[in-house]
């Protein structure tokens, strides 16, 4: 591949109108009988068109998953409202074909053999190179979109947002069980994501040209052809014009979800116009570290300030950051979802709590899942 | 010299065949009839099942079945509680809000039963069967085997909408199926002068002491979970007991055997929303119940029984089907089903046993004269369904690629 060719792969970044929001999340589709994953995407795709529920809603690449989007938002209560309509329209759909949807990062008990890859080449292309990997990818997240005015203010901002990743694991962690087993996790959703190869972070560059040197020596070894090659924590979209945030489990509600993109909106205004901190390499240092006691420890993990080297829990430093993002959350409507992140910051109680919760009450998972299913609706 | 040595014990093994012991007769057919199954499910991936059938109708055909060491009450023991285990598993599939959500689903249930009434009544009357013997004849034919229904999908571990739908609409077509007969004979009474209010009557005496006897059991089995888990012996053993006690019960308050397990499992899944989890079949044990229930069906079958009917016959199970595919596709679209399902669907509804069976002999109990004139059809399109019943489920099921083994 030559390098023009490489360019073309990637493509020119787009314009986006700098701080707008779009979500989108991974749902699962569950049977009302043992609650077991339920392969019923193509069905409800179908009875959605006939209903003509407005929205983007799209297959993903098991038979027993869903993934809806928002269009491009301005704060928060658009987003609430867009997936809002979106879900009312998805629970309809799914109640008359008698299959439950829910929130939740992992399924809890799904077996991943028995998955099947949703009908499409790109999708059996994937499920082709990586084997039990794809089918074992049967994992549900949440995307955050935020636009940005220029391709070099997106990769300063992605490097910024890096330090804010365990927070973003930590609110919406909801993962906590894998094939049947309690892991001890947050969010054990992520470790699945870590066996891709081409998982992690983003290469530590600051401006577009650099970058596109990296992704033509990338695409020389042709090792990937396009952006959806990378299965990083936070990656660009030039298409869109945005940087995209990966990290998250999908919520067990929109409430929550809409609340996360809020919160990494006013993180990224707070990022773009204060500029508390000029993002270096040496900040990846305790990255995954971070990341780590985030996913296994959800609020309670320890989190090292990459710049001071000082040790505190995520809860600690969530509840920092919100009080330096007040103005913002102002400027951004989103003071209701700031309260809500406080409020959960400071219970302890992200959604893989309340699914323990739920469990250790009715002592079976696919109760569970069912009670995941209520709260979705 | 040969003759001598070899003749003793030819003549014992003649004696054998005219006179089997009992019970290495049934070891035999343990043996026979599991490696039949295993061998049609894994080399010619049809259900385990037909193997089943296939040896209890060899043994019927030979004359072993005669020497069968389980005389009629173990042979209703057995199959008693096979059919209630597959019937209570079948009820506790089916989810009622999902009625309500999706009221085409219920008028689908409608036109496809209706439509299989209608259909084959008119065929039957068009080979020259008599009206009321067809009326019946198309009342019986609206079931669905839930025997069948319930071991293919278990066998083969298909989930999805077809699948669904098979349950739900394979035990509406049981309940119309015993109402519709059951009215029937009261309306005809033994001499068939009609008498609405008697007709009205029984049904509502079948319906209320159905669903009451369904209540207790669902009842005890609800007590049941609470101190036993029912995946576990003990607890099969329990399930299995209260069966028993039901039929028995049942029996003696003349009730179909049909509904009361049938609305015990509705009562069950309805009534607590929370999912309720046993293996199928209620594990190893009641998978052998099962076993036995088919070949014992096949069993009852003769290679004659297949040409009883005459074209009749084969004229009912084809019209059957087809019946049952264009019931299902006329709401297709506002019940939320694709084109290639309805037709999987449709044939997936097509094994034609059980219930009818029962619903056969009941009425040529009641109706001598009108049960001989249809018996013959229904048990030729039984015996044919018999061997292509789950071949057809299986074979839709993979057509609606709601296969996971």
């Amino acid at each position: 591949m030559s390098a023009s060719d490489a360019a073309n792969a990637l493509g020119c970044f787009a314009q986006s109108r700098p701080l707008t929001l779009g979500v989108e999340l991974e749902l699962q589709i569950v049977n009302t009988h043992d609650y077991d994953l339920a392969p019923c995407a193509e069905d409800l795709l179908r009875v959605i068109k006939q209903q003509g529920v407005a929205g983007d809603i799209k297959p993903e690449i098991t038979a027993s998953m869903i993934e809806i989007a928002t269009g491009i938002c301005a704060d928060h209560s658009q987003v609430l409202a867009e997936l809002g309509t979106l879900r009312d329209g998805l629970v309809a759909a799914a109640r008359k074909l008698n299959v439950g949807l829910c929130g939740g990062g992992t399924h809890a008990f799904q077996d991943w053999s028995e998955r099947r890859i949703f009908d499409t080449p790109r999708f059996h292309q994937i499920s082709e190179l990586y084997g039990y990997l794809a089918k074992q990818f049967t994992v549900f997240g949440q995307h955050v979109h935020i636009g940005c005015p220029g391709p070099d203010e997106a990769l300063v901002l992605l490097h910024g947002l890096s330090r804010y990743i365990p927070h973003f694991i930590a609110l919406s962690a909801s993962s906590p069980f894998v094939q049947g087993h309690d892991t001890g996790f947050h969010s054990a959703r992520l470790n699945s994501v870590f066996a891709f190869p081409l998982s992690g972070r983003a290469p530590f560059v600051l401006t577009w040209d650099e970058f596109s040197t990296f992704f033509a020596k990338m695409a020389d070894t042709r090792v990937v052809a396009s952006m959806k090659d990378f299965y990083w924590d936070i990656r660009p979209k030039p298409e869109y014009g945005t940087i995209e945030v990966r990290v998250m489990d999908t919520p067990l509600s929109i409430e929550r979800a809409a609340m996360l993109a809020a919160y990494i909106q006013c993180v990224a205004r707070y990022l773009m116009i204060e500029k508390p901190f000029r993002p270096a390499e040496d900040d990846y240092l305790v990255y995954t570290f971070n990341r780590f006691q985030a996913c296994r420890f959800g609020l309670e993990g320890t989190f090292v300030d990459p710049k001071s080297g000082e040790h505190r829990t995520v809860r600690d430093d969530i509840l920092a950051t919100l009080a330096a993002l007040e103005t913002h959350a102002m400027e951004l409507k989103a003071e209701q979802a700031c309260r809500e992140a406080r409020q959960v910051a400071e219970s302890g109680e992200n959604d893989a709590t309340w699914l323990r919760r739920v469990l250790e009450h009715e002592g079976q998972l696919p109760e569970m899942v069912r009670q995941q299913c209520l709260r979705w609706r | 010299m040969n003759g001598t040595f070899l003749s003793p014990l030819l003549a014992d093994g003649l004696a054998w065949f005219e006179a089997p012991d009992p019970v290495i007769l049934f070891a035999l057919t343990l043996v026979f009839a599991g490696l039949a199954g295993e061998f049609v499910f894994r080399w010619l991936r049809l259900p385990r099942i037909t193997g089943y059938a296939l040896i209890g109708i060899l043994m019927g055909t030979s004359g072993l079945a005669e020497a069968n060491p389980l005389d009629s009450a173990a042979q209703n023991i057995v199959t008693d509680i096979a059919l209630g285990i597959l019937l209570f598993e079948l009820g506790s599939r089916v989810r009622l809000a999902w009625l309500r959500a999706n009221p085409w689903l219920f008028a689908t249930s409608l036109a496809e039963a209706g439509l299989t009434a209608v259909a084959v009544q008119a065929g039957l009357v068009w080979f020259g069967v008599p009206a009321p013997a067809a009326v019946a004849a198309g009342l019986i034919a609206m079931s669905t085997s839930p025997a069948v229904v319930m071991q293919v999908t278990a066998e083969i571990r298909s989930q999805g909408q077809v699948t669904e739908r098979l349950y739900v609409l394979t035990a509406l077509n049981a309940i119309y199926a015993v109402l519709a007969m059951k009215f029937l004979a009261g309306w005809w009474g033994f001499d068939t002068f009609h008498d609405g209010g008697r007709a009205l009557l029984t049904t509502l005496y079948l319906i209320s002491g159905s669903l009451l006897m369904a209540a207790l059991l669902a009842w005890a089995v609800h007590r049941l979970t609470r101190a036993l888990d029912l995946r576990e012996e003990p607890g099969a053993a329990v399930l299995f007991g209260l069966l028993l006690l039901t039929f028995a019960a049942l029996h003696l308050l003349g009730l179909p055997a049909v509904l009361a397990p049938l609305l015990a499992g509705i009562l069950l899944k309805n009534v607590d929303p929370r999912p309720w989890l046993w293996p199928r079949h209620f594990g190893t044990a009641g998978g052998v119940l099962v076993l036995l229930l088919f070949v014992l069906g096949g069993a009852n079958l003769r290679w004659e029984d297949f040409f009883a009917g005459g074209l009749a016959g084969l004229a009912l199970v084809g019209v059957r089907v087809l019946a049952k595919v264009v019931g299902v596709s006329l709401f297709a679209r506002p019940s939320g089903l694709g084109l290639r399902q309805c037709l999987a669907l449709g044939v997936a509804l097509s094994p034609f046993s059980a219930v009818a069976l029962a619903l056969v002999l009941d009425f040529r109990v009641s109706h001598p004269d009108l049960g001989a004139a249809l018996a013959p059809v229904l048990l030729s399109a039984m015996a044919v369904m018999e061997l292509l019943g789950p071949i057809a489920t299986q074979w839709s099921l993979r057509l609606a690629g709601e296969v996971r083994r």
